[in-house]
């Protein structure tokens, strides 16, 4: 213990040290004369090293001597320096021919210090990938004294900083933790934990490869997801159009084969992956479950979180028209779990068309709520199989044009308020012949306005 | 309930609009199709959906009501160096969706004329 105390106490002094000696041997003026660089100068060296660690809020710009004790200069400041104040120089460069004494030299030297304290920036950038990559690189470069900034360059310019891949560490980690690179941890629950992979890079890539197992088939405790397969392109075709979200229990549990955890991903066997965009929410197998009972029989937090994400998904590419493909698409899902009254609360107040199809089996009565009417911007409304009722409020639409009510055999008499409506061109009400569903008024428009249609 | 028997040209702005609307849901669902391909909702035909580079507009020029039935007079513009374009899947698939504003048998389409308005479509 004492040992570790007397390194630590050790390193100290010598951190502080180094900038004193620097500064002295730098900045410092001779008796009589002045030093090789300025102070302005020297702190640029410092701050180009990327192993140098200033104190947070520190300015750079106004920092003073004084302030350089919390300032801890990185191991590769004095190779800055060495190459800032004597560089090696290519054959015939004119700080090698001319002068020392000549106006010519002074004037060359000016040029080339600007332009060395300019291209600082590419140094430091260098210096990062050399500080990374340094395993990599040919054994005979990896002694940064024997480098100039050019040929470190060379050394480093065919790699990239972008981080693309997690290491084994931190996939261990991820296995208990769920938090792998790429992926984000957006929800934890009291049974499930949720993840978000948005990333639409290498990176998320190999998050998504990650939380799937790598393609490994459920009977190895893995999923059999396309986006988990490390040499297809399917995720790249997924995550272009929204976020995955994983969804995974807080402990071991089976989903087929026995395995309570997954031989490559350490992960529970049993969980799930969302996509909204394509309304997949698929199990291990890859199939599609009951979203509304997984929501509705596990915890309500996780129902709650899911919540704007399926808002999202409500509206078109444009935003300004709502399709409800009843009851298998997304927004149908919105309403099973929600509501409609939510569902209405939630839409977009500029939307311009409102379709509703009831494609399922069994017909649905709902009752248009009265609020329809703030949807000012709706030009063309279309509920297929789904309506018993239309509120008066409609008729406070000013843009709307085409009413289309078709298969709606609850359906009772639309408002009478509609013939007063200037922009309504089209009712469409197909079998309302006989059952008084349509008011006199509108009849009696018909007849009158070429403009104006009613077909049933 | 009105029948008109007469033939009696009717205001195409309406039927303009509805067309247009149908256009852009064709449109948007090749659009699903492109990115999702099989698992996109809807299957719209691949060709009608390689038509959409090419045509350009719909122009609803005449709409006469007989027995009830909307019958719209229609001209495809389109743009492309070869001189003919078969647009009968193009009006099939713009039918279907048309029933959305207009509904299921209240309209009939009229091809009148497809006009190619590349000025090289003769080499």
């Amino acid at each position: 213990m004492s040992i570790r105390f007397t390194n630590i106490l050790k390193n100290l002094i010598m951190e502080q040290s180094r900038f004193q000696v620097l500064y002295d041997k730098f900045v410092k003026p001779p008796k009589g004369g002045r030093g090789i660089i300025p102070f302005e100068t020297l702190v640029a060296m410092i701050a180009g090293d990327p192993s140098s660690r200033f104190p947070d809020g520190m300015d750079i710009d106004t920092i003073k001597p004084t302030d350089m004790d919390r300032v801890k200069i990185g191991k590769y400041t004095q190779w800055i320096l060495k190459n800032f104040i004597t560089p090696t120089l290519p054959e015939n460069h004119p700080l090698l021919v001319l002068d020392p004494n000549s106006g010519q030299y002074k004037q060359a030297l000016k040029e080339y210090q600007n332009l060395f304290l300019e291209n600082l920036y590419k140094v430091t950038g260098d210096l990062e990938k050399f500080e990374r990559f340094k395993n990599r690189i040919p054994q005979e470069f990896r002694d940064i004294n024997k480098l100039t900034p050019t040929t470190l360059y060379d050394q480093v310019k065919d790699f990239s900083m972008e981080k693309t891949k997690a290491t084994k560490d931190e996939k261990k980690e991820a296995s208990k933790t769920y938090e792998h690179p790429g992926g984000k941890v957006v929800y934890r629950g009291q049974d499930w934990t949720v993840v978000k992979i948005s990333d639409t890079g290498q990176i998320g890539k190999d998050a998504a490869c990650f939380y799937g197992g790598s393609y490994q088939e459920p009977s190895k405790g893995e999923t059999r997801w396309c986006t988990s397969s490390p040499g297809l392109t399917w995720f790249d075709r997924y995550i272009k159009d929204g976020p995955l979200y994983v969804v995974i229990p807080n402990k071991g549990a089976v989903h087929s084969g026995g395995k309570e955890y997954g031989d490559v991903s350490g992960l529970p066997a049993l969980r799930y992956q969302f996509h909204f965009p394509s309304n997949q929410y698929m199990d291990p197998s890859d199939h599609q479950i009951n979203l509304i009972d997984f929501l509705n029989t596990n915890e309500e937090g996780l129902k709650q979180f899911f919540k704007p994400e399926f808002m999202s998904s409500l509206t078109g590419e444009k935003g300004t028209k709502v399709q409800v493909e009843y009851p298998n698409d997304s927004a149908s899902k919105f309403i099973a779990l929600y509501g409609f009254d939510e569902f209405f609360d939630s839409l977009p107040q500029n939307i311009q068309r409102f379709t509703f199809k009831n494609s399922g089996k069994d017909k649905i009565s709902l009752n248009v709520p009265n609020d329809i009417s703030k949807f000012k911007e709706l030009t063309a409304i279309n509920f297929v199989g789904c309506v018993a009722s239309i509120p008066e409020s409609i008729c406070d639409l000013p843009k709307l044009q085409y009413l289309s009510l078709v298969d709606n055999p609850n359906l009772q008499q639309i408002p009478e308020c509609l013939a007063n409506m200037p922009n309504l061109m089209v009712v469409n009400i197909p079998g309302a012949s006989g059952k008084n569903i349509i008011p006199q008024a509108l009849y009696d428009r018909d007849n009158t306005d070429d403009d104006f249609h009613i077909f049933e | 309930m009105k029948i008109i028997i007469t033939e009696d040209q009717l205001k195409t702005a309406v039927f303009q609009n509805a067309v247009d609307m149908a256009l852009d849901d064709i449109k948007q669902k090749c659009d699903k199709i492109n990115d999702l391909g099989a698992d996109a909702g809807e299957i719209i035909s691949f060709d009608v959906c390689d038509q959409l580079e090419s045509i350009k507009r719909i122009e609803i020029v005449t709409v006469y009501k007989t027995n009830n039935i909307i019958e719209m007079g229609l001209i495809v513009y389109y743009d492309s160096i070869f001189p003919s374009m078969d647009v009968g899947d193009y009006l099939y698939e713009l039918e279907h969706h048309l029933r959305e504003y207009l509904g299921k048998g209240n309209f009939k389409l009229k091809l009148l004329n497809v006009i190619n308005e590349n000025p090289r479509s003769d080499w």
